[in-house]
């Protein structure tokens, strides 16, 4: 291969290592307090600070329109309210009809969007559809950007495992009444604690936990430091999630209440916000024993968006304990449909809500959140028989799915048992990734300063190829989206130390040429050749370890594993191919004759014991 | 290099060899007489809280308070504390088989936190079906490398290197192991890690060699396989003492600069490195040139049954065997036969390769 073309390859790998790279310069290097926040929070969190923060928006733009209406937009909008004009001006964008302003003054833009009660609720959701996009773009460079692990962040991990017995009898449960095979119920049931866990992600505010669900079982449950100052971590959450009961209820829809609220509300739009936890709303009267709950939709982005606002009878009629199952199938004519399943108890309360309510709506509320409406049909016990129910509906995929994951995860049908948990405070992690990068610097130093110092310019190359070679290795490791620990930390640090054997090995090999009298391109052909497969033969054995290590070892072992693994095959690439351009680029375009690689003088006389054989 | 002395490391083979089985006994014995290894809660379930303490307390004043609230005893250790951290920290190990152990963390947090005297800044805690399945693990994972590894060596060498690698890998982990037992070291998940990263680079060190020893059989003009050792352990003592220290410089900093457990780890390589290049210049090498002597005798014996010429080669050998000064000199092109037995093993080799791949052929 030509050096032009090598050279390419090099360039081409920089390029892609700066690209793998890209999200984690920016998550950690340039992104604001803000942009992280947003980032990590959860879906509901997310959509409540959206729509508080674009209904802050468009009041201040009012007030400003009130003030000068002929004011340009670019001169008067403040730092947080700019983005308003980009919003307006890409609505005229897509909406071709709407006629475009001689200026972008706020009379203008407020007429684009129409000035009533609409109006301004068509500006509002412009303007989150735009901020969510971005935070889109976060998330997504967020996700894409190197993690850090437990011991480096601080936070909270769990372990977890179905309590086998309860997880055989409930196998055996759903065995007896269907027909499908033992391994098909149980990953059935696995699949549907994940889904229940998952789906009970949302409650937890500021930080989103991650689960990772495992081949064996095991399922593992990571929680982020919630509150990076106070170096505490939240041991609640993990309890909160694996708890058996969860807060699905369904309650009667008191529709007459329904219509006066809604009324109401369109007069005050902001009254809403005053909406308390208990359901009560200030300064509005509602007849005893009666709630407001807001109904939740999700959108494209899986985000809850708020639709209007429920009245409901609080008493609750069922609970998720009584929910055993819920799945979906399709009926005769290719809609879904949500079937589930309900215990004794559950079945004896239905019969009687069924038989005394006929027509009604009946409200499905996971957390404070309406999210499902659906009307009690007059024969739906028909067969006498209320142990389940069907809910009916023009479900959509994404809508039925949801639903039937909402139903799930009223309860966990087994309880967990934790097989390991982890818990890092803030600070100890803070301290940590601290040492750990000035580990790396030291370790890094020492080594480069030693090759210099042994071996001269040669070791200088050598240099630049480890650097390369920790470039590399940290990009790959980015692009993979894996976590770092403090033992992969350890990792890199290793690999500094021992991806430059490949240039020892070489070195060691060139000398020995250039002693036998070989100028300085023999003796790098040579010595390059003649190393080539005691390289790939000393990394395979140690990649073997490190390959095993990865899949069988656990946690900060992987981490480790992993590290080192990469770290090999990033040394060899370096030190066989970077190493050597460099070395081809010196003797060929430079006209270099001679390598300073040691300090001792070549004495001819040694010619004479080439004989010995090419050693 | 040529002008280098030839160190005669086979020479004292036997010195060696029995050094290391009584360090390798003596640590054994020690690691019994102080109660079998310590294993941590990845291998015997339990909780282990990391806190932080004010500037005045210690390890025994911690142990005291906190060792009566619990029925079994509990461990203190200081995490050494490096100018990097700002604070103590110490951590406790509290063992328990109790099957509910998160139940079990709750309430030692509690009593802990009660008294008031150190602030719990982490933990970490393994049930027991979980540490039987992580004891199965390491199992698993240590003799899956160990079989790979000889696999990968015998297809790439013969087999008597793969075994004598093999072995080398034994007398390190055993010592590595050994010193862990007897200075009551945490034996936890990372020192798997630490076994098998010293394994990996240890065997590293082992190849460069053999690879030196196969290719001087080729081309050195003497049968001699001592010299052959010899030659070739000289030829890459530069190379393996080098890449050992720009190791142990990286280890260094891991060592001064991390806590706890991955400190152990460092300090758990340091050693391994250590032990791992002694193994590959004085044992896994020496292992190889017996295991090679017992070959030629065995065929040699042979060849003596069948016709007489076995015995001039044993003269041969001794022909061109090194002078005491230890100076390999320029040796002349020594009597065919020597020659034919290395070139004999390859055209062998080369031969039952062949008859392999037609092997293969033929089941496709």
């Amino acid at each position: 291969m030509g050096k032009i073309s090598r050279f390419s390859i090099v360039l081409v790998s920089i390029a892609l290592a700066l690209w793998g790279l890209y999200p984690s310069i920016w998550w950690y290097f340039v992104a604001t307090d803000e942009e992280q926040s947003y980032a990590n929070m959860t879906r509901t969190t997310l959509a409540e600070e959206l729509r508080q923060a674009t209904e802050t928006d468009v009041l201040e733009f009012q007030k400003l329109s009130y003030e000068d209406k002929n004011a340009l937009a670019k001169d008067v909008l403040g730092k947080d309210q700019a983005y308003i004009l980009d919003v307006a001006k890409r609505y005229r964008e897509n909406y071709r009809d709407v006629e475009k302003p001689d200026s972008w003054t706020l009379e203008a833009i407020g007429r684009m969007f129409g000035g009533d009660e609409a109006g301004r609720e068509l500006m509002r959701e412009s303007l989150e559809d735009y901020k969510l996009e971005q935070i889109l773009v976060y998330r997504s460079r967020k996700n894409s950007a190197l993690r850090l692990g437990l011991d480096l962040n601080g936070g909270q991990s769990v372990m977890v495992r179905p309590n086998p017995d309860e997880f055989a009898a409930e196998v055996d449960e759903l065995l007896a009444e269907s027909n499908q095979g033992r391994q098909e119920i149980e990953g059935y049931l696995q699949n549907r604690i994940v889904a229940s866990l998952q789906s009970r992600i949302d409650q937890f505010g500021l930080t989103e936990p991650e689960i990772y669900s495992y081949q064996d079982g095991r399922i593992e449950i990571v929680m982020p430091s919630q509150n990076k100052v106070a170096g505490q971590t939240d041991t609640g959450v993990v309890e909160t999630l694996l708890q058996v009961k969860g807060s699905l209820e369904f309650h009667l829809v008191n529709e007459q209440e329904t219509e006066k609220l809604s009324s109401y509300l369109n007069v005050n739009p902001l009254k809403s916000r005053e909406l308390s936890e208990t359901g009560e709303l200030k300064d509005y009267k509602l007849p005893a024993g009666q709630v407001i709950r807001g109904y939740y939709e999700k959108d494209k982005y899986a985000m809850d968006r708020l639709r209007g606002y429920l009245v409901l009878e609080s008493e609750t009629l069922l609970d998720g304990e009584n929910v055993t199952n819920a799945r979906m199938d399709k009926d005769n004519v290719g809609q879904w449909e949500i079937g589930y399943n309900l215990n004794q108890d559950g079945a004896a309360k239905q019969q009687k809500i069924f038989t005394n309510n006929p027509g009604r709506l009946m409200a499905i509320v996971l957390d404070k959140r309406v999210l499902s409406y659906p009307r009690i049909s007059d024969n739906a016990g028909s067969g006498g028989s209320y142990s389940g129910g069907r809910i009916k509906g023009r479900f959509s995929d994404r809508e039925a799915t949801n639903l039937v994951n909402v139903l799930n995860s009223g309860n966990l049908p087994v309880a967990m048992d934790i097989d390991s948990q982890r818990v890092v405070g803030a600070t100890l992690g803070e301290e940590s990734i601290r040492s750990g990068l000035i580990g790396i610097a030291i370790g890094l130093l020492a080594v480069v300063l030693f090759m210099v110092f042994y071996y001269r310019s040669a070791g200088f190359i050598a240099d630049v190829a480890l650097v390369l070679n920790l470039f590399f290795l940290i990009a790959i490791l980015a692009t993979m989206n894996s976590t770092l620990t403090l033992t992969g930390i350890a990792g890199i640090i290793l690999t500094i130390g021992m991806s430059v054997d490949a240039n020892v090995i070489i070195y060691e090999r060139i000398k020995e040429e250039l002693f036998s009298g070989k100028s300085r391109k023999a003796a790098i052909e040579v010595g390059f050749s003649r190393a080539f497969w005691t390289i790939i033969d000393a990394n395979i054995t140690t990649g073997i370890a490190a390959i095993c290590l990865a899949l069988f070892g656990n946690g900060g072992i992987r981490g480790f594993a992993i590290t080192l693994a990469w770290g090999i095959v990033c040394s060899l690439f370096t030190v066989l191919f970077v190493a050597r351009l460099i070395f081809d680029f010196n003797t060929d375009v430079l006209k270099c004759k001679k390598l300073a690689i040691m300090w001792r003088k070549i004495s001819s006389g040694n010619n004479s014991q080439q004989s010995l054989g090419g050693v | 290099m040529t002008a280098t002395k030839i160190i005669r490391f086979t020479k004292y083979n036997k010195l060696f060899f029995s050094l290391s089985v009584a360090v390798i006994f003596s640590l054994a014995v020690l690691t019994v007489l102080r109660g079998g290894f310590n294993f941590s809660i990845d291998f015997s379930s339990g909780v282990i809280f990391t806190v932080r303490a004010d500037e005045g307390t210690d390890v025994r004043a911690l142990s005291e308070k906190i060792g009566p609230l619990f029925d079994k005893p509990v461990q203190v250790q200081s995490l050494v504390d490096s100018a990097l951290f700002n604070t103590k920290r110490y951590s406790l190990k509290l063992a328990s088989e109790q099957g509910n152990i998160a139940d079990f963390e709750k309430e030692s947090r509690k009593k802990i936190e009660a008294l008031d005297i150190v602030e719990i800044e982490g933990s970490d805690l393994v049930s027991p079906t979980q540490s039987a399945y992580l004891r199965w693990q390491t199992w698993v994972l240590t003799l899956s490398v160990l079989v790979l590894i000889l696999l990968y060596i015998w297809y790439r060498f013969q087999l008597h290197y793969a075994i004598a690698a093999i072995v080398a890998l034994l007398h390190d982990t055993l010592i590595l192991v050994g010193v862990i037992g007897t200075f009551q070291l945490d034996f936890s998940g990372t020192t798997i890690a630490a076994v098998l990263t010293v394994i990996g680079y240890s065997l590293n060190d082992t190849i460069v060699v053999f690879d030196r020893i196969r290719e001087n059989r080729m081309t050195m003009y003497t049968s001699n396989l001592q010299d052959i050792v010899d030659y070739s352990v000289t030829g890459t003592l530069s190379r393996t003492l080098i890449t050992s220290l720009t190791t142990l410089l990286a280890v260094l900093s891991i060592y001064f600069f991390a806590y706890g457990s991955v400190q152990l780890f460092a300090l758990e390589l340091i050693i391994g490195v250590t032990v791992g290049t002694y193994s590959s210049i004085y044992i896994a090498s020496a292992l190889v040139l017996f295991f090679d002597m017992r070959i030629r005798r065995g065929k040699e014996g042979l060849v003596k049954s069948g016709s007489g010429a076995g015995a001039g080669r044993s003269s041969g050998l001794k022909s061109v065997s090194l002078k005491s000064s230890g100076q390999l000199g320029i040796v002349k092109k020594a009597e065919s036969e020597p020659v034919k037995q290395s070139a004999e093993e390859i055209r062998l080799a080369t031969e039952a390769k062949r008859r392999k791949r037609e092997e293969r052929r033929k089941k496709k």
